[in-house]
């Protein structure tokens, strides 16, 4: 879904189009549903936050303005991460990485030996780093994107997404 | 190599893409419901009226009423009343007003009607000009300002005839030679800036004392002498920040400031928030 499709089905989404809200979902929800997963490391759990996410999303739609630095992805990005740094406030704990316990990949992969790769590299990288990962490679959103939903600079996290590659590097 | 790391992490990030199990339950059940969400969020958004911006709004329409008034009424109270040797009252209008301004009177002697009546032959040009200076001075630190005066009224050659300095006000009069006069004003004004500083000079013409003696062939050195001194006196006074702001911003600066934060609430508000 290209930045133009996505502003157009959300504007079509905010008088009223359910086809285009339908296609929203379709075109974000995986991301958003895989982004949960890695980051909650709790099936359960990541589906009510995607169905929270969701609600709030489709409730603050029609006062939702397109920016061109950050669309209706990012922001519904934002409400999800809002929703699960509520969560760990509540849960008064973080779920920490364990691969092995909650996110072995799947066997059906393609590229199984890839997606352990990564899964080991992951494992050995501080939170912030696997977060910039997840919002870059699960979620797909643009450095500016980013800068917006972790409301840092652009430039910041260019160096970051830079710095985490390099740092995952040298665990190959 | 970086390539390397960044294939791994994309072929990763899209393989963990994924939909739910409920995935069709959960999108019919949002999608189905999005109408009256949509209908609960407009009302929330009605609700949600920008009364912030309006309440600082409020308060600006109140204080462009307001502040003039209260400006008005602190000038009144502490207006200032010079009166110069010759016994002519001059009064100043009030902090905000003739800060700032020199304030010069080619002032007539009240007590000789026969010049103010014209009577004074045009034949004799000749001027005999005794000069009087006052000055209103607004300062945060009234102690310190009284004894530079005191320093650069003695350092001119003058005297003090009188003083009074308390912590909030200070009176000088003082007396000091007519060629040192011009070097004495440019002291007083580098003390402050011009805004803090009103000066009143005021000037007359004692050609008809001068006359007088002249016909009765008395001896005029006295009048000469007074013509020489220049006599004053500065008024320092303390002045708040309220009053400091309203020099530099102008009388309407609160009403401004207020339309201002009312006008950046609701960008903030609309463009922020949203």
């Amino acid at each position: 879904m290209t930045p133009q499709e996505e502003k157009s089905l959300v504007e079509k989404a905010q008088k009223g189009d359910r086809a285009a809200l339908g296609q929203l979902w379709d075109g974000l929800t995986p991301k958003l549903f895989g982004y949960l997963l890695n980051t909650l490391r709790d099936k359960p759990l990541a589906e009510d936050m995607l169905q929270n996410t969701w609600i709030k999303a489709v409730a603050a739609l029609p006062s939702f303005r397109h920016r061109r630095s950050a669309g209706f992805g990012a922001w519904l990005f934002a409400i999800a991460r809002n929703e699960c740094n509520q969560h760990w406030r509540k849960a008064g704990r973080e779920v920490y990485f364990d691969p092995i316990e909650h996110d072995m990949p799947d066997e059906k992969s393609a590229s199984v030996e890839n997606e352990m790769l990564a899964e080991q590299i992951l494992a050995r990288l501080p939170e912030n780093d696997r977060e910039l990962l997840r919002l870059r490679y699960i979620a797909d959103l643009s450095v500016d994107e980013i800068a917006k939903i972790l409301k840092i600079n652009f430039i910041a996290v260019r160096v970051r997404v830079h710095r985490a590659l390099k740092r995952a590097q040298q665990y190959v | 190599m970086s390539k390397n790391i960044k294939q791994i992490f994309s072929v990763w990030g899209k393989a963990k893409r994924a939909v739910p199990e409920r995935n069709e339950a959960m999108k019919s059940e949002i999608i189905g419901r999005s109408d009256r969400w949509s209908e609960l969020s407009g009302r929330t958004a009605k609700a949600r009226f920008p009364w912030f911006s309006v309440a600082f709004a409020g308060l600006a329409v109140i204080a462009l009423f307001i502040q003039p008034a209260i400006q008005t009424e602190m000038g009144t109270k502490k207006a200032l009343r010079f009166e110069d040797s010759a016994g002519t009252a001059v009064e100043s209008d009030g902090p905000s007003e003739n800060l700032g301004k020199t304030l010069v009177y080619q002032d007539i002697d009240r007590s000789m009607p026969y010049y103010r009546d014209g009577l004074l032959p045009i034949t004799d040009n000749r001027e005999f000009l005794k000069i009087n200076y006052n000055a209103d001075i607004r300062t945060r630190k009234v102690n310190d300002l009284g004894n530079k005066i005191q320093t650069i009224v003695r350092g001119h050659g003058g005297r003090i005839d009188s003083l009074n300095i308390s912590k909030k006000y200070a009176t000088i009069r003082f007396a000091l030679p007519e060629d040192k006069f011009d070097a004495f004003r440019g002291e007083i004004n580098d003390l402050v800036r011009a805004k803090f500083i009103t000066e009143n000079i005021s000037a007359h013409n004692l050609l008809p004392q001068i006359q007088s003696s002249e016909r009765s062939n008395k001896d005029n050195t006295l009048l000469l002498n007074d013509i020489a001194t220049v006599q004053g006196g500065i008024s320092v006074r303390w002045i708040s920040v309220w009053e400091i702001i309203t020099l530099y911003a102008g009388p309407y600066w609160m009403a401004i400031a207020l339309a201002l934060i009312a006008a950046a609430s609701y960008i903030f508000r609309r463009y922020f928030f949203s």
